[in-house]
C-alpha cells in the first residue's frame, strides 16, 4: 500500500491498517501546523487528534480531484477553528478599534531557527495568530478568512496589521537578546 | 546576523516552510482507541436502529390490523323488515334495493345484484342460518320457496385484501451523529437544551377495574361477561430534552377506552326479540360503564330485562355491546435516561388530563357494529397516570426514532353515577418519528 491513493481508498473501507499509515505519512506536517496556531504542545496534540478522527470520517468525501494533503490541512486548520470558537468564541472579535493595513512591517535581514520562529508565534494573542498563520503561511485571502472564522474582512485586516507588529517587537528584541550574548 | 531589511511575511512564510514536527506515539494510540470506540459505537447503532426498525413496521401492520378492526363497517340503518305486514308487501319489490343497502361495496353489489337478477323475486337474506331462520319463518307465508338465504359473507365473496409496499427501504446512514454528547460536550454546552416534536400512534388493549357489585349488575341477575377492547390512537408528542439525564415531555393526544360486554345465555328467538323491537325506543344492557341512551331519548329505560332493542336494530341475535369512550389526551411526563453510558433507554412517567370527545355504544351483530347510542354520566374530564419504558434510537442527526411500551392508569372512575365504578386502564405501544426542531 505504498500508493496514497490505495491508502485513502483503504481508509475509506475503515481498514485500520491504512488509517495508521496515512496518520505516519501525513501526522509531522499537519502538527506541525497546530503548534502554529495552538498555545502549547498538548493543545496542538488535541486538535492533532481531532483533526485526524474528522479526516477518517469523511475520507468518503474526498473524491481525488485536488490534493489530499490540501485536503487534509484545510480540516486541520477547520479543526483550529472550531477550538478556538469552542473555548474563547469572543477571541474572534477585535474589541480595538480597526488598525489600516498599511503594507508589510520590514525587518533587519535575520536567521531564525524554527523553533525560534514558532515560539514567536506561539506568543500572539489567539486571534492574530490565527489571521497570521492563515494570510502569511496557508495563503488565505481576507475574504476567505473572514467567512471561515466567521470575522469581518476589515477585523481581519487589523488583525493582520497588529500580528505584524507584535512579530516585529518579538524579533528586535530577540536580535537585541543575541547582540547582548556575543557582547 | 544583520544584513539589510526583511520582509516579516517572507521571514515566517520561508521560516517555516516545510516545518514538521513528529508527535508521540501515544498521540496514535490515542486515536486508535477513539477510532475503534467509534467502529463499536457505530456497530451498536445499527443493530439498534434495525430493532427499532423491524419494531416499527412490526408496530405499523399491528395498527393497520387494529385500524380495520375497530373502523366502523358500513350499517344498514333502515330496518330490513319494519313489521309482518309491511314486509309481506314490501319485500318483493324491494328485494334489489335492500340488497344494495346491506353491501358495502361496489363488489358486493355487483355479486348480490348478479343473484338478484337471475331470479327477480327472490329475497336476499344477509346474516347466518340460525339468525335469520326467524325471518323466514315469519315469511314463509309469502313466497317460502323463492327466498335465497346467503349463508355467510364468504359465498358473496366478501374479502379484504391489504397490500404493504415491498418497495420501502430503511436507509441505514454510515455516518455517525451522536444523540448525546460526551461529558466534556456537554459541559461547554450546558446551557443548550434540544426539543424535539413528532407523531406518535399506540395500539392499546383496554380493559378496566371495576366494583363487580355495582348495583346495575346485581340487578340484572344475569350472567353478563365484560371484556377489554383493542383500540389506536395518537397525536403529537414535543420533548425536552436537558442536559442532565432528565427531559420532559407533552403533547396532545387521542386515546380510547370502553368495553365489551355479552350475555353469552341471552340467545332468543327472533319473534319474541321482533316484537319487543317495535315497543322499546331505547336499549338498556346491563354493565359496569353506564347505561346507554339512544338517539333523541336521553334517558335510560327502566331495567326489566337484561336488554331491549332500539327501533331500528336489525332482528338478529343481538347478545352483545361496545362501549367506546374517547379522549383528547394532554401528558405531563418525566423521563429519566437510566443509563449514562447507554442513552437509548429511558424511564418515563406522569400524569395525563383526558378531555371527553367521544362516546358511543354499539350492537355488536355478527361482526359488524350499529351505533345504537351512548353511555350516560360519563365524565368530561379525568386524570389518568402513565408509566412506560422507553427506546429512543436516533436514525439521523435530526430525525429519531421512539417506541414505548406503556401502562396507563385512570385515577378516578370515569363514571360521574354513584351506581357504576368503571376505572380503566390499557397497555399500549406508543411508536412514532421526532424531529429535532432545536
Amino acid at each position: 500500500m505504498d500508493n496514497l491513493d490505495e491508502i485513502i481508498k483503504a481508509c475509506q473501507r475503515k481498514k485500520t491498517s491504512a488509517q495508521k499509515l496515512l496518520y505516519q505519512t501525513f501526522a509531522a506536517k499537519m502538527f506541525g501546523v497546530c503548534l502554529r496556531y495552538c498555545k502549547d504542545k498538548t493543545e496542538a496534540e488535541d486538535c492533532l487528534q481531532e483533526g485526524f478522527i474528522k479526516v477518517f470520517n469523511n475520507i468518503d468525501k474526498f473524491n481525488f480531484r485536488g490534493s489530499f494533503e490540501g485536503w487534509v490541512r484545510r480540516i486541520m486548520v477547520n479543526t483550529v477553528i472550531e477550538v478556538y470558537r469552542k473555548k474563547q468564541p469572543e477571541i474572534l472579535v477585535d474589541e480595538f478599534p480597526i488598525l489600516a493595513d498599511d503594507g508589510r512591517e520590514e525587518v533587519p535581514e535575520c536567521s531564525f531557527s524554527h523553533d525560534e520562529l514558532i515560539a514567536m508565534i506561539q506568543e500572539l494573542p489567539p486571534k492574530y495568530k490565527l489571521v497570521f498563520n492563515m494570510y502569511v503561511i496557508e495563503g488565505y485571502s481576507h475574504a476567505e478568512i473572514a467567512e471561515t472564522s466567521g470575522i469581518s474582512v476589515g477585523t481581519s485586516k487589523s488583525n493582520l496589521a497588529r500580528a505584524r507588529q507584535w512579530l516585529k517587537k518579538s524579533i528586535e528584541n530577540k536580535l537585541l537578546e543575541k547582540k547582548q550574548a556575543v557582547c | 546576523m544583520l544584513k539589510e531589511k526583511k520582509d516579516i511575511d517572507t521571514v515566517f512564510s520561508d521560516g517555516l516552510s516545510g516545518y514538521e514536527v513528529t508527535p508521540g506515539e501515544y498521540v496514535w494510540e490515542s486515536l486508535d482507541k477513539k477510532l475503534n470506540g467509534q467502529k463499536t459505537h457505530r456497530r451498536t447503532l445499527l443493530i439498534w436502529r434495525s430493532v427499532a426498525a423491524a419494531c416499527l413496521i412490526g408496530l405499523l401492520l399491528l395498527s393497520i390490523r387494529l385500524f380495520y378492526n375497530v373502523s366502523e363497517p358500513y350499517v344498514n340503518t333502515d330496518p330490513v323488515v319494519e313489521n309482518n305486514q309491511e314486509s309481506e308487501s314490501r319485500v318483493g319489490d324491494k328485494n334489489i334495493e335492500d340488497s344494495n343497502l346491506i353491501a358495502s361495496t361496489r363488489e358486493e353489489k355487483e355479486e348480490i345484484k348478479e343473484l338478484s337478477s337471475s331470479d327477480a323475486n327472490n329475497l336476499i337474506i344477509y346474516g347466518n342460518s340460525n339468525e335469520s331462520a326467524g325471518l323466514i319463518e315469519v315469511l314463509q307465508g309469502v313466497k317460502k320457496s323463492e327466498f335465497k338465504l346467503l349463508a355467510s359473507n364468504k359465498t358473496v365473496g366478501l374479502q379484504h385484501e391489504y397490500h404493504i409496499d415491498k418497495q420501502l427501504h430503511v436507509k441505514v446512514e454510515r455516518k455517525y451523529y451522536p444523540l448525546y454528547p460526551s461529558p466534556l460536550e456537554s459541559q461547554k454546552n450546558r446551557k443548550k437544551a434540544t426539543i424535539t416534536l413528532g407523531g406518535v400512534i399506540s395500539p392499546a388493549y383496554n380493559c378496566k377495574v371495576s366494583n363487580g357489585s355495582n348495583e346495575m349488575l346485581s340487578n340484572a341477575n344475569m350472567n353478563i361477561n365484560e371484556s377489554g377492547i383493542n383500540s389506536l390512537g395518537g397525536g403529537l408528542q414535543v420533548r425536552v430534552q436537558t442536559n442532565s439525564r432528565w427531559s420532559f415531555e407533552s403533547g396532545i393526544l387521542y386515546a380510547q377506552i370502553g368495553q365489551e360486554v355479552n350475555s353469552p345465555n341471552n340467545a332468543r328467538s327472533f319473534n319474541e326479540a321482533f316484537s319487543q323491537a317495535q315497543k322499546a325506543k331505547s336499549i338498556e344492557y346491563a354493565n359496569s360503564l353506564g347505561a346507554i341512551v339512544g338517539g333523541g331519548n336521553k334517558q335510560p329505560m327502566a331495567l326489566s330485562d337484561n336488554m331491549s332493542f332500539v327501533e331500528n336494530t336489525s332482528f338478529s341475535s343481538i347478545n352483545s355491546i361496545k362501549q367506546t369512550v374517547g379522549y383528547i389526551e394532554i401528558p405531563m411526563l418525566a423521563r429519566y435516561t437510566l443509563f449514562e453510558q447507554f442513552p437509548y433507554l429511558t424511564f418515563a412517567g406522569g400524569l395525563s388530563t383526558n378531555f371527553l370527545v367521544d362516546n358511543s355504544a354499539y350492537s355488536i351483530d355478527n361482526g359488524s357494529k350499529q351505533k345504537i347510542g351512548e353511555t350516560s354520566d360519563i365524565k368530561s374530564f379525568v386524570l389518568s397516570s402513565s408509566v412506560g419504558v422507553g427506546v429512543d434510537v436516533p436514525l439521523t442527526k435530526m430525525i429519531r426514532l421512539n417506541l414505548e411500551p406503556r401502562f396507563k392508569y385512570f385515577l378516578n372512575s370515569i363514571s360521574s353515577s354513584d351506581v357504576y365504578e368503571f376505572q380503566p386502564y390499557s397497555f399500549g405501544i406508543y411508536g412514532g418519528v421526532t424531529f429535532v426542531i432545536r
